[in-house]
């Protein structure tokens, strides 16, 4: 199993290893580098649909879910990220 | 194969002719031939001369990528008017001011939809918008008038410190000589199976060149998408479209690194920087990337069109000429004049810094409208019983032992964010005007990735952050938005009183 990380400036609990909590923790990560509240972030979502998912910030989201979920994602797999529900798929 | 053309309208109309059945724009799915791309201007040509439009007028186009807004300047082009770029990412009201100094009276766009756009100023009857996606095209070759080389073949507007954007008008005569140049001084040796990279906005003129350059010699242009993650749309278009040609901005470089192990161009041959300072770090790792690419930083304000002075990057002779990490600017390209000068207006020595000024065919005559604006912006050089009208850059450079120019920074507080010249003024100005704000400013930062974004202080009473972020995102262009605001009780200020910026940059 992944060693499991959690970022103490925007996460509410510690990531318990269980799927929903994936998705609960990349909507936190999310909410945090888009600047909006968690409840109108939608996992459907993708960067056509935040104003702030430029470029830099793409990078960011990814980093830091890399960060929390201690994974190392690959260009192809990121080629593939069209949504924040692509992005938790990877998440073991 | 000729590479030299009295105007660049003319190397245009001869691939027309030469390579009717050649690639000319690949984007997304679609790829277009010279017919079938020229009969879409021809198509947006005939619509422009029913609505009345004709030589000596100035027409807006909305930016976007697809084949419609490059297919408009060139109608545009060939009835002998000029365009004017604008651009949806823009507040309304800065497009308004573009408008109104422009003196249009009638703006080109491909977008979907039939609503009148928010990025316009509301309809008041005075300006028309002409929806190009739905016209149909024109059978016949495309033709383009003799122009006269005084014209204007563009107007893009730049930032500007007080808050209004400063108009630059680009000749004819301005815009053959870049082309001229590019195409055949410096020893590209282009050739219709090259294939071009587009990955700019119609508002940023190195859009200007990357559309031109394969049209002029029967390449095919490949723009990026506008949709999704524009880094990664940059890899793929690379990789799918086989890019033989790219000119990025160096900030690309930053976002793609991480790829660097996983990254191989083996097609491109000629890979080029500009718009803002190319890291030695940075193009030692992408030369991995690109084994057969010439590698090579230019530079060139909007005023010397487009770009004016070259450096060809090799790894050893780069690692030695690098100043602070930072990729030498290199030397004038043919037809450009390079002077550094000190505060007394005499010429600098080698090794000794001053402001970068540029004469020469490309330097434009002056700002729109703005004679004050214009007479500040250039100075007069004597040498040799000659005198040469320079238009001084605002950028502080030397010139080392081996006649390369270094770029040092900035005399003002001008910065690039992706390639854009933001005027921290411009930032500053707006955040200002906020109600409850006292003072504001603005400070570049790097973030771990290197990625250089802007940072606003602003101090003042009750401020509500939300209020002002949505107050700047109504004011200024989006690339101007800083990445975060901080508010303060007071900003910090040096033995001089002034505002400390650099204790700022270090908060």
């Amino acid at each position: 199993m992944n060693e499991i990380e959690c970022d103490s400036t925007s996460a509410e609990q510690p990531y318990s290893g269980k799927p929903l909590d994936a998705e609960v923790r990349v909507r936190e990560i999310a909410a945090g580098i888009f600047k909006v509240d968690v409840a109108a972030i939608d996992l459907a979502m993708g960067p056509d649909d935040i104003d702030r998912w430029d470029s830099l910030n793409h990078l960011r989201l990814i980093t830091e879910v890399e960060s929390a979920f201690s994974l190392k994602l690959t260009m192809q797999q990121i080629q593939q990220i069209q949504s924040l529900a692509d992005l938790v798929k990877f998440i073991p | 194969m000729r590479t030299s053309w009295p105007s660049f309208l003319e190397a245009i109309e001869h691939s027309g002719r030469e390579h009717g059945s050649r690639p000319a724009f690949a984007a997304g799915e679609a790829t277009y031939n010279y017919s079938e791309f020229y009969a879409i201007a021809g198509g947006i040509r005939d619509a422009l001369l029913g609505l009345g439009y004709g030589g000596g007028r100035r027409i807006g186009v909305v930016a976007g990528s697809s084949v419609q807004t490059s297919a408009s300047v060139l109608a545009i082009w060939s009835i002998g008017a000029a365009f004017v770029p604008l651009n949806i990412h823009y507040p309304g009201d800065r497009n308004r001011r573009i408008i109104a100094d422009a003196g249009l009276d009638l703006v080109l766009t491909s977008r979907p939809g039939n609503d009148w756009p928010e990025y316009l100023p509301p309809s008041d009857g005075n300006l028309t918008l002409l929806h190009t996606r739905d016209l149909a095209p024109a059978s016949g070759k495309l033709s383009f008038p003799k122009p006269d080389p005084a014209e204007v073949a563009y107007l893009f507007f730049t930032s500007g410190s007080t808050g209004v954007p400063k108009g630059v008008p680009i000749t004819h005569a301005n815009l053959s000589a870049f082309m001229n140049t590019f195409i055949s001084g410096m020893g590209y040796d282009f050739t219709p199976e090259d294939r071009f990279l587009q990955m700019f906005e119609l508002t940023f003129d190195l859009s200007v060149v990357s559309m031109l350059a394969p049209l002029s010699v029967g390449g095919c242009c490949c723009p990026v998408p506008e949709t999704g993650i524009k880094y990664l749309n940059v890899i793929n278009v690379l990789a799918e479209r086989h890019v033989t040609v790219a000119l990025m901005v160096p900030s690309i470089l930053a976002y793609m690194r991480r790829f660097f192990p996983e990254l191989r161009f083996p097609d491109l041959r000629l890979s080029q920087f500009c718009g803002e300072a190319l890291m030695q770090d940075l193009a030692t790792e992408w030369s991995q990337c690109v084994p057969n690419a010439r590698i090579e930083n230019v530079y060139g304000p909007t005023e010397a069109t487009i770009f004016c002075t070259r450096y060809e990057w090799e790894q050893a002779r780069a690692e030695a000429e690098a100043a602070n990490g930072i990729v030498p600017i290199g030397t004038a390209m043919p037809g450009t004049e390079t002077y550094v000068v000190d505060d007394t207006g005499s010429q600098s020595p080698i090794g000794e810094r001053g402001e970068l000024c540029l004469a020469g065919d490309q330097v434009m005559q002056g700002y729109w409208n703005d004679p004050a604006k214009t007479a500040e912006s250039f100075l007069t050089l004597s040498s040799n019983g000659k005198d040469t009208a320079a238009y001084r850059t605002g950028d502080v450079v030397y010139v080392n032992e081996n006649g390369n120019l270094v770029y040092c920074g900035r005399k003002d507080s001008q910065v690039k964010i992706d390639g854009h010249r933001v005027e921290l003024g411009e930032v500053e100005h707006f955040a200002h005007l906020y109600p409850g704000a006292a003072s504001a400013a603005a400070v570049l930062i790097r973030d771990a990735s290197g990625i250089e974004r802007l940072k606003l202080f602003v101090a003042g009473q009750d401020i509500d952050l939300g209020g002002l972020e949505s107050y700047l995102k109504a004011n200024l262009a989006e690339y101007m938005w800083p990445a975060e605001i901080a508010i303060l009780p007071e900003l910090p200020l040096n033995l001089n009183g002034k505002i400390d910026r650099p204790a700022l940059a270090r908060l």
